[in-house]
């Protein structure tokens, strides 16, 4: 029967022990050294948790197609356990944008929301990958890994169209490019660093699960 | 100021509660593994 292997127990709390820390040094850094921005005060600060989760997300849906593509064609359960992981924890990055986007828009625009391309296709985006699960709740356990692959490579097309969104339409308010100075960029950096390690740490947590799911569906036969 | 220290407690708040959910579907998992073996 599967379990756990040590290693993958100890490679987590590893995981977990860097990427806290790191963490923990971003906000603060976030706190007493990044810079005020002179337009929008301290509100721009919501930046460098913006950007890394945006970053984070990117990250968390490729691996998800990447990992489908790879059920498909090896039907190997560990790689549906990798695509359903890293969706969900891209869920998680992406409400986090979702919720510090129009707390920015509100202090940088003036306004809550606006149906500008950005903000309407990474809306559209984290709906669709939510809808990647209620399908998969949905369909029969016999069938379940095999939907669940087809529709984590169709979703893919919306990850051109959000990452290239400001560059295809007119009208978008969102920066293509952001102005920054030193001190900003290495804080972006540090927080980038954090979260993506944090991704990792949420993924390897949610695989656990996966595989003490696999291994009870041994023991039913 | 407020619309950061929001953004970051929201964040928080966020992650916390889906690390918890994890920690419980680990749970469940874990002694469905057992009842199985049983």
């Amino acid at each position: 029967m599967k379990t756990i292997p040590k290693w993958w127990t100890v490679t987590g709390t590893a995981l977990w022990t860097a990427s806290l820390a790191l963490v923990a040094v971003s906000v603060w850094l976030v706190v007493t050294r990044a810079p005020i921005e002179q337009q929008m005060g301290v509100a721009q600060k919501i930046f460098y948790i913006h950007v890394p989760s945006a970053i984070a997300t990117v990250i968390a849906f490729g691996l998800t197609f990447a990992a489908s593509i790879a059920y498909l064609s090896t039907r190997n359960w560990a790689w549906d356990a990798v695509a359903v992981s890293s969706c969900e924890v891209g869920m998680v990055f992406a409400t986090v944008v979702l919720l510090s986007g129009p707390l920015w828009a509100r202090s940088s625009w003036n306004t809550w929301w606006t149906w500008e391309p950005r903000l309407t296709s990474f809306l559209v985006m984290w709906i669709l990958y939510g809808g990647y699960h209620i399908v998969r709740h949905s369909v029969a356990a016999g069938s379940r890994r095999e939907v669940s692959a087809v529709l984590g490579t169709v979703l893919i097309v919306t990850y051109p169209i959000t990452l290239m969104s400001v560059h295809w339409w007119r009208g978008s308010l969102h920066p293509k490019n952001v102005m920054m100075t030193s001190d900003m960029r290495g804080i972006l950096l540090v927080s980038m660093a954090a979260w993506i390690l944090f991704y990792l740490a949420a993924l390897q947590q949610r695989l656990r699960i996966e595989i003490l799911r696999e291994a009870s569906n041994e023991a039913d036969g | 100021m407020i619309y950061a220290a929001v953004a970051y407690i929201l964040a928080g708040i966020l992650w916390i509660l889906y690390l918890l959910s994890l920690r419980n579907r680990e749970r469940s998992a874990r002694e469905q593994r057992h009842l199985d073996s049983a």
